[in-house]
């Protein structure tokens, strides 16, 4: 007994010692095969990348349709690049290779785009540094947007785009896009195919920016050698963004020793060629210029600002030599509101307002934080006279964050095609704020979401959270004066919230 | 009882041999791979934070240097005061194919192994059970950026691959361990165009930042980091390590690259801020990092590198005079080693720090300075001192290292602190120097703007201009304009994992056998002297490439070894 029960252990190790390793950690043998392959959309005349095995051997690729093409790249072994051919077939269907060993089928399947346009947002009007979102279908083989007036064109090139994906191309205008009533738009693919989406009305916005200190070359050309009195001039011109206070530096080489008496000397092209002042017709070159690679002189009052101005700036003196002359000003540099400063999306016409903490009527932040914590709220306000909720101190259980405004808001037709937004700003540092359970409470109806409502981190930056009212209502929406709210746990201090709102998608 | 002990032992024994080995291990060879692709938190998600998760960074010594250091302790940037660490093997003799520094082989490669699985499956993702739940758009918008992530992320690491050991075995698709033990090496600059070419194809997919996205999410891959990697990977092809003949056209291409990051980069909201806003606790959000990798609330590199003296502190990495002898001064072109060149310097009356490029004070401890921020006592690095030798594990160069250190971080053992660190992966201050580079390879001279709108001294000068460094400008391209530029680029990027692989790509690793130290000595008479000697660091050309792991060899004899490494 004892050896037949012995003989059964044994038998069932040897099997599972000889059963144990999967084929995939013994195959050696390298047979063709489709891995993959990128993009999964595809157009005629666009790049296709097919990676696999053994695919040294390829003879012929089939496309949906039955479409064959023998114009391929082996790149390796590994890697095969084509270009679609025409006359691909509109059905989806597994990519075909043939080898001289067998004709091999991918496990993906692939098809020909068939790109779509839907609508724009903004629908009808838009303006330079504005954002404007292409809504459609398979745009990702889109390389570029053309924007067309009656007199001027402008490309956006994808690497250009705020965002592509396979359903939006969102663009921020350049100040060049031309503006006027009927701009008509379009796409252009990688195969150099051409789809019209209409028309928009553009006008030129604003834009947002600052003065920012800046070094504007105004002369740089080959080093000029001073010599004796030698000289640059430089035109009237480029001086057309001076301003008083701002420096001229002349940069400066082979300066000689200081017994031989190098000499700086900036002067206005008039007939006596005045010096800019008297200080500035003659000056020594010091042991320190000559260390720090130039000498800078400020345009300290208007009446140097008016010389440059009328007459541009003669740059001579003696035993030297000129390699180059820059204006340091300020300038102003049109900010990247989607990057660099507030990434909120804009309060449009369209917009439904819920909540924003402003007065309306009687009503303002008392009114709209009454249900919550009043000693965890407090209510700055921005630069711009801009009132915000800023929660001071976290409310970990059950509260109103927002908790109603009392003004009549009226209905929405089709709730379904609404965003509910909120613009937010977590505290640099601040941590835990994924963790908050939220709800969205609209005309009484509980929205339930959960967490991961808030970021972790905005960077400091108001950024604009969506979510798709389609999860919960539908219909037409009577709003009126009822309550409307953001109700939740677990919420940490160090969120600003303000905009609590409807926009449609 | 014996037969039940025969069981056992056979039991036990079929059980350890059933369970075979996987070293291709990926979360969907573990799991039900239908369910993985169906079950977008718990399946898909994991797959691409696990390749994430793969990002070396210098917090967790996870740079081959063990023991808090860095492999800045492993060239002349520093001198590691922990003697166990096994950073010291790089240049010890201990450094060798059986013993080798093999995190990088092996990460990387799984890493490209999980990217290339994912990429073979990702068309299995199935998300329409979620389609009615709430954040479903968000869950969408997300999952459909993985596949650009994840292949940003494998070329990011097939260039850590190619910068350590040059040719490589590639492959973009998921291998057996068997096939995987049969590829033979694949040449760097062929991996090189590789990347190039697969940053250019998925940039314009990402986006520029996350803050836009309905998942403001932190750390992932985005356009500038694609342009950024594109434009790392040219220079490194460019140099002299890897362009063997000096083709010209290299250094156009890796200008090229770098002059289109810099140029995008303002419109990207990506500016050059503050030398000082590289570190400390929201250096990860910084306007001037393109690629960072947040590792959370911690003390662990105050611990490390906070000075003996300190409770706690252990000194870890301590900056070379070598160094410190390569700041200029704000009054002249002049570096430290070169006002200073005598053996022996009297701090007090010379002064030899004052004027000196302010991104020193910044980065290095010296003796006398208040540091860390609680510290009320000052640090002394003289013989003798609070902070210096004979301690065990005082400074072995006269300095210790501030930079990446939050000097609020408190790690005594009552009152321990700790803040959120980012280690920084790529930020825009490397470009511009790495444009200037090559910028000046190509044309020569450093005032030529060429094809471009900015020249090499106008790159430099825009770190210098920052407005707590605010460094006299370059101009000219005097003939140690070279010379001088590796001095700058090596005090702007110091302790960032830059110079161990610069003298590399540039074969000047012979240039760092000497390692130039101090010690502080007080006088009776109070004045406090700095008296230079120097260390010798054998250095051999084959540390140009790191050895192929011996295991490795062993397993595939398709691979050969890197020159010397025999």
């Amino acid at each position: 007994m004892k050896t037949r029960i012995l003989n059964l252990i044994l038998a069932v190790f040897l099997l599972s010692v000889f059963s144990s390793c999967e084929e995939k950690d013994s195959k050696e043998e390298w047979t063709p095969v489709i891995a993959s392959f990128y993009p999964s959309i595809i157009m005629s005349g666009t790049e296709l990348t097919i990676i696999g095995d053994d695919l040294q051997d390829t003879r012929s690729i089939t496309f949906p349709g039955g479409n064959t093409t023998t114009e391929f790249v082996v790149v390796n072994s590994q890697t095969l690049k084509v270009r679609v051919p025409e006359n691909i077939g509109d059905e989806e269907d597994r990519l075909t290779i043939t080898t001289s060993s067998g004709v091999l089928s991918s496990n993906q399947t692939i098809r020909k785009a068939n790109p779509a346009f839907e609508y724009f947002n903004p629908a009808e009007e838009v303006a330079t540094y504005e954002n404007l979102s292409i809504i459609g279908s398979d745009f990702l083989l889109a390389s570029s947007v053309k924007f067309a007036g009656k007199e001027k064109e402008m490309t956006v090139s994808a690497i250009d785009f705020l965002r592509k994906s396979n359903s939006e191309i969102k663009i921020k205008l350049p100040k060049e896009t031309p503006s006027g009533d009927n701009i008509s738009l379009k796409m252009i693919f990688e195969n150099g195919e051409e789809m019209l989406l209409g028309e928009l009305k553009v006008t030129e916005g604003e834009g947002n920016g600052s003065w920012v200190q800046s070094e504007l070359v105004i002369f740089d050309d080959e080093p000029k050698e001073i010599g004796s009195w030698g000289n640059i001039v430089i035109p009237k011109e480029r001086f057309v963004s001076a301003k008083v206070g701002d420096m001229i530096r002349v940069y400066i080489s082979d300066v000689a020793d200081p017994d031989s008496y190098p000499q700086g000397s900036l002067k206005a092209p008039t007939g006596n060629w005045d010096g800019l002042n008297e200080e500035m017709g003659c000056f020594e070159i010091t042991a320190l210029d000559k260390s720090s690679g130039y000498y800078e002189r400020q345009i300290a009052d208007e009446a140097i600002l008016d010389l440059l101005s009328e007459y541009g700036l003669v740059v001579t003196g003696q035993n030297y030599t000129v390699t180059k002359v820059s204006l340091f000003t300020s300038v102003w540099i049109e900010s990247d509101n989607d990057n660099s400063g507030s990434s909120t999306d804009p309060i449009t016409e369209h917009t439904v307002m819920l909540n924003d903490f402003d007065p309306v009527g009687d009503h303002n932040c008392d009114w709209d934080h009454s249900w919550t914590d009043s000693e965890a709220t407090e209510f700055p306000s921005d630069e711009n006279g801009n009132i915000y909720l800023y929660l001071a101190k976290p409310l970990m259980d059950d509260s109103w964050l927002i908790n109603c405004n009392h003004v009549d808001r009226g209905s929405v037709a089709d709730i379904e095609n609404y965003e509910i937004k909120l613009d937010i700003r977590i505290d640099e540092g601040a941590e835990g704020f994924s963790k908050a359970v939220i709800q969205f409470v609209i005309a009484d109806n509980w929205c339930w979401v959960g967490d991961n409502v808030f970021p972790e981190t905005t960077g400091g930056k108001w950024i604009t959270i969506r979510f798709d009212a389609a999860q919960w209502l539908s219909g037409e929406l009577n709003i009126g004066s009822i309550t409307c709210g953001v109700f939740g746990n677990n919420i940490p201090a160090g969120i600003s919230i303000d905009n609590f709102r409807l926009d449609p998608k | 009882m014996n037969i039940l002990r025969y069981i056992s032992i056979l039991s036990v024994s079929s059980l350890l041999l059933t369970g075979c080995v996987d070293l291709d291990y990926t979360e969907v060879t573990t799991n039900n791979e239908d369910w993985v692709y169906s079950s977008p938190l718990y399946g898909i998600q994991p797959l691409v934070t696990s390749i994430y998760a793969r990002i070396p960074n210098g917090f967790d010594k996870n740079y081959e240097g063990g023991e808090g250091a860095t492999v800045a302790a492993a060239t002349d940037e520093a001198e590691c005061a922990i003697t166990t660490s096994s950073v010291l093997r790089f240049y010890n003799g201990g450094w060798s194919a059986i013993n080798p520094f093999s995190y990088t082989w092996e990460n990387s490669y799984k890493a490209i192994a999980e990217a290339n699985v994912f990429l073979e499956k990702y068309y299995k993702i199935d998300l329409s059970e979620y389609k009615y739940n709430s954040g479903y758009e968000a869950m969408k918008n997300k999952f459909e950026l993985f596949e650009y992530e994840v292949r940003f992320l494998r070329a990011y690491f097939y260039f850590e691959l190619v910068r350590a050991y040059g040719d490589v075995p590639f492959t973009l698709k998921s291998l057996t361990n068997a096939q995987a033990n049969t590829i033979a090496r694949t040449e760097s600059a062929e991996i090189m165009d590789w990347i190039s070419s697969e940053m250019d194809a998925i940039a314009e997919f990402l986006p520029v930042s996350y803050l836009t996205e309905l998942n403001v999410d932190i750390g992932r891959a985005t356009r500038p980091m694609c342009l950024a990697l594109k434009a790392r990977t040219l220079l490194y092809k460019a140099s002299p390590l890897f362009n063997k003949d000096n083709e010209l056209q290299l250094w156009l291409d890796a200008a090229r690259a770098n002059h289109e990051l810099i140029k995008r980069a303002e419109g990207w909201g990506l500016r050059l801020g503050d030398y000082s806003e590289i570190w400390g606790s929201s250096n990860g959000d910084s306007k001037e990092v393109i690629f960072a990798s947040k590792r959370g609330s911690r003390n662990s590199w105050e611990k490390f590198n906070y000075p003996v003296g300190v409770e706690n502190g252990r000194s870890g990495m301590c900056p070379t005079q070598t160094l410190v002898d390569s700041y200029e001064f704000a009054d002249s072109d002049e570096s430290f080693g070169q006002r200073y060149s005598s053996n022996t310097i009297n701090v007090s009356s010379e002064r030899p720090f004052d004027g000196i490029d302010p991104r020193f004070y910044m980065t290095i401890v010296k003796n006398g300075d208040f540091w860390p921020n609680y510290n009320v006592a000052p640090i002394e690095t003289f013989e003798g001192g609070l902070n210096a030798p004979p301690l065990v594990n005082a400074t072995t160069t006269g300095y210790y290292l501030k930079k990446y250190c939050d000097g609020n971080v408190n790690i005594s053992t009552n009152n321990a602190t700790t803040t959120p660190h980012a280690w920084v992966i790529m930020r825009l201050g490397e470009f511009y120097l790495n444009y200037a580079e090559a910028a000046y390879q190509y044309y020569g001279n450093a005032d030529m703007k060429g094809e471009f709108d900015i020249t090499p001294n106008e790159a430099i000068n825009k770190l210098r201009d920052r407005s707590d460094v605010n460094m006299p400008h370059w101009n000219g391209s005097s003939e140690n304009w070279n010379e001088r530029y590796r001095r700058e680029r090596f005090v702007e990027l110091s302790f960032e994992d830059q110079r161990f692989w610069d003298v590399r790509r540039w074969k000047s690793g012979n240039e760092t056998e000497k390692i130039n130290i101090a010690t502080f000595r007080k006088e009776a008479n109070g004045d406090i002297l700095l008296i230079r000697s120097n260390k010798i660091r054998a250095w051999n050309d084959k540390y140009y490439f790191f050895p192929v792991p011996f295991s490795e060899l062993n397993k595939n004899p398709a691979l050969v070894q890197n020159p010397g490494w025999n």
